[in-house]
């Protein structure tokens, strides 16, 4: 990379190559605009969900193989995508979503197809020729197939170069109609599938609201930290039924999201009152229960969210007071966190604490080594450990923070855990 | 005194010299503690100032020092009243048909309940009222009107000397044993024991590195901040949601103390509980530095039954950042409360040692020194 391609940043590099890589890809210049405005996990996650779409749809696949080439193009525009942003995890989250869809419905195919020619004595004539086509392939090959999509990893396959979905065997002889036919359902299977995964995005909220019934009964007193949409859906939902609370709002700062939240409960006729975060073990023992947006749901149930969230689930957790998470299922990501107040983080200006005027006569470097005395300390993110959290309300539902993996596996393919074009000397 | 007895409430208005205005939007789990009203009170205290003989004007100043918040800290405004006391004491003379104990103490209360009317009491203030009270109550009767002056003058001297001067150096004298090389200590806001410690230990020439936690609304960790980078202490700055990045480096967590109280809970600035509690989970060690002064026997479990409300409006406004402005016009709202603690009370297993001018003790000990030397043998 030259020196003036490093100035410019890493989001016009990664751009630049893209559109080489990918002529036909425009949207991708997209990318580099969302990146920088668009705030809050769910927004990120449709965005990169409709750009992976387009990309599907432009991609043009090849007789064979369809789906290893559609995989290898979701991987490439994900890797960068993952890489220009990679505190943001929702876009890591939502390609490997996209990747497991690409293999699931490469799966449900290729089954169907395997189930086609056992049925293929009793079809009727006007699927002549997709019995035709399915009669083409070999016995073998699909046999084949059928062990290679539906073998489960294991130590061999691992072992091997390519990845094991992605290798549905080249089929020797077949029709040029069962071929396009074929390749036609994959892509327009995998984009109905991306249409209902962002689907599920945008609806994510009123899924999770309509279980706040269930939580939240007469006279509660609750408890939050900075300002989650998701939340602010949750409350208003209880507050629909007719049930009264009151919310202690701490205000988060230094970006004060808790104001809005505050104004906002109030604009809809709820009790609030607005707390200083410090205040938080104070008032945490007259609370009944503390709700609480995220950032990011970790494999092991673990949860990124804006700083100052672990203080509140630390004192929750001393007066047992029940610590609530809501996540849409976007935000779940399949890695396990390792240190991740530094690998997860993102330290931002110093300014919001500090005001550079007032202290710009303590900035100067005054001791002999020469290192400043002075430094600030300004983190966006907490990490809360699955321990401290009593339950995870998702739009699919209740869960305890031992189950995530479990949903992990519903969502996510082993092989895409490692968002990389893997270079192999026979691809 | 809890203010939702509306008897007692009323007997206080009338007497009061500061009217109060009416509070709004009261936080309702706090309406046991006086509201506060004060914010409006300095300009028509100040128009008053030529008006009110009952009053001495150096009491009057202190008063109005605390209304706007320019002397804060409990040795501070302990010394600046027991100053000002000074000073009434020594203007003072005794009427006609009364004596000097019972009334001097009446003036003393009426000074007290000023200052009270301007800013709660600190439990350091209480105890040095106390003492001064019985000073008072012990002057024989047949002592002339200047030796009982000149005895109580030397008595509040003696006091601020060895309860607060004398005591501060003793403890630092034993925090700065704690301190070894290549420690990292955090403290929280800004605590007049705890600055004496740092710099006596970097005076000492021992390596170690500050963090300084700060948080809304009175940002008292600037001021910490500024004194100890000028004199050549390596710090760094936070904000009290970032304490459990910050642990990681921690090795000792210093603390101020406003009051410990008998069941060793430590009542102090709001926020301490809160870094207690992480440098516990830690495990990273606690240690309190308070004078034995500030001991009382009273005791409390939590932070609501006794505390102090600050001013709403600091916590609406974000001072620097004028684009958070979503609570203008909050007053008018009746669903919304601003509620701004002033201390919050760390419960005592978070604290692994006091160290005060009698020693370094553990929270468990605190009910024994206020018995042992309190009241009768504490001033001695």
């Amino acid at each position: 990379m030259s020196l003036s391609q490093l100035m410019l940043g890493p989001n016009v590099v990664l751009c630049n190559a893209a559109s080489q890589t990918y002529p036909s890809c425009n949207t991708f210049t997209h990318a580099l605009s969302f990146f920088n405005k668009i705030e809050g996990s769910q927004a990120t996650a449709r965005q990169t969900a409709e750009l992976l779409r387009s990309v599907i749809s432009q991609q043009r696949v090849p007789y064979t193989n369809q789906a290893g080439a559609l995989i290898d193009a979701v991987k490439a525009i994900g890797e960068q995508l993952i890489a220009a942003n990679p505190v943001e995890l929702a876009v890591g989250n939502i390609v490997r979503r996209v990747l497991h869809i690409i293999r699931e419905e490469d799966l449900s195919l290729t089954t169907a197809a395997i189930g086609g020619l056992n049925l293929s004595a009793v079809s009727d004539d006007e699927n002549d020729d997709d019995r035709d086509g399915d009669s083409t392939l070999s016995a073998a090959a699909v046999a084949a197939a059928a062990r290679s999509t539906l073998r489960p990893p294991s130590l061999q396959t691992l072992l091997e170069d390519t990845p094991v979905s992605a290798a549905v065997p080249q089929t020797s002889s077949s029709g040029a109609a069962d071929k396009s036919s074929r390749s036609r359902k994959l892509k327009h299977d995998v984009i109905e599938a991306v249409n209902e995964l962002i689907q599920d995005i945008v609806t994510c909220h009123e899924q999770i609201a309509e279980q706040a019934v269930e939580h939240i009964h007469q006279n509660e007193v609750i408890l939050t930290l900075g300002s989650s949409r998701t939340v602010l859906e949750f409350l208003f939902a209880a507050k629909e039924k007719k049930r009264s609370f009151r919310v202690f709002v701490a205000e988060g700062a230094p970006r004060y999201q808790g104001h809005l939240l505050a104004k906002e409960l109030v604009a809809r006729g709820l009790q609030t009152t607005l707390i200083t975060d410090s205040a938080v073990f104070a008032m945490i023992s007259r609370v009944n229960m503390v709700i609480v947006g995220a950032h990011a749901v970790m494999a092991n149930g673990g949860v990124i969210a804006p700083v100052g969230m672990n203080l509140v689930a630390l004192a929750a957790q001393k007066h047992a007071v029940p610590f609530v998470v809501l996540a849409g299922s976007h935000k779940l990501c399949p890695l396990y966190p390792h240190n991740p107040e530094v690998l997860l983080n993102e330290l931002r200006s110093p300014s919001e604490l500090l005001d550079f005027g007032e202290f710009s006569d303590c900035m100067d470097f005054g001791s002999g080594s020469g290192s400043p005395l002075l430094h600030v300390v300004n983190p966006a993110f907490d990490y809360v450990p699955p321990k401290l959290v009593s339950l995870f309300i998702t739009d699919a539902g209740g869960h305890n923070p031992s189950y995530m993996y479990r949903l992990i596996a519903d969502y996510y393919s082993a092989d895409d855990l490692v968002v990389q074009r893997r270079a192999t000397a026979g691809n | 005194m809890q203010y939702d007895d509306k008897s007692r409430v009323q007997k206080l208005k009338k007497r009061s010299v500061v009217k109060p205005t009416e509070a709004r939007n009261r936080v309702e789990l706090f309406r046991h503690l006086p509201q506060y009203e004060h914010g409006t009170q300095l300009p028509v205290l100040q128009s008053k100032f030529f008006q009110l003989d009952t009053l001495h004007p150096a009491v009057y100043k202190v008063g109005l020092q605390y209304l706007s918040g320019d002397i804060c800290g409990g040795n501070a405004r302990c010394i600046a009243m027991l100053q000002a006391f000074q000073e009434a004491i020594r203007d003072y003379s005794t009427p006609p048909a009364k004596t000097l104990s019972r009334d001097l103490t009446a003036k003393i209360s009426s000074y007290v309940s000023f200052l009270i009317d301007c800013r709660p009491l600190s439990v350091s203030m209480g105890n040095a009222i106390r003492f001064l009270k019985s000073q008072i109550a012990k002057i024989p009767i047949s002592l002339s009107e200047s030796e009982a002056k000149a005895t109580l003058h030397s008595d509040i001297e003696r006091f601020i000397n060895e309860k607060i001067i004398l005591a501060d150096r003793v403890i630092v004298k034993h925090a700065v044993t704690k301190i070894r090389d290549g420690d990292v200590l955090l403290t929280y806001g800004s605590s007049s024991a705890v600055e004496m410690i740092l710099q006596h230990a970097h005076e000492l020439g021992k390596q170690f590195r500050v963090v300084i936690v700060d948080s809304r609304p009175k940002h008292e960790g600037k001021l910490l901040l500024r004194r100890l980078v000028r004199k050549g202490l390596s710090c760094t700055y936070t904000h009290i949601n970032a304490i459990s990045y910050i642990m990681h480096e921690v090795t000792r967590v210093f603390l101020g103390a406003s009051s410990v109280l008998s069941n060793g809970t430590v009542y102090s600035r709001v926020g301490t509980a809160c870094v207690a509690m992480v440098a516990y989970g830690f495990h990273i060690p606690v240690l309190v530095c308070c004078e034995a002064y500030k001991f009382h026997e009273r005791v409390q479990l939590d932070s609501i039954c006794s505390n102090e409300l600050g001013d709403p409006d600091s916590i609406s406004k974000v001072p620097g950042r004028e684009d958070i402005n979503h609570l203008d016009g909050w007053d008018k709202s009746e669903n919304l409360q601003l509620l701004n603690l002033i201390y919050d009370a760390t419960p005592s297993d978070y604290v692994s040692l006091i160290i005060t001018d009698y020693g370094m003790i553990p929270p468990t000990s605190v009910p024994v020194i206020v018995r042992e030397y309190g009241r009768g043998q504490l001033w001695i």
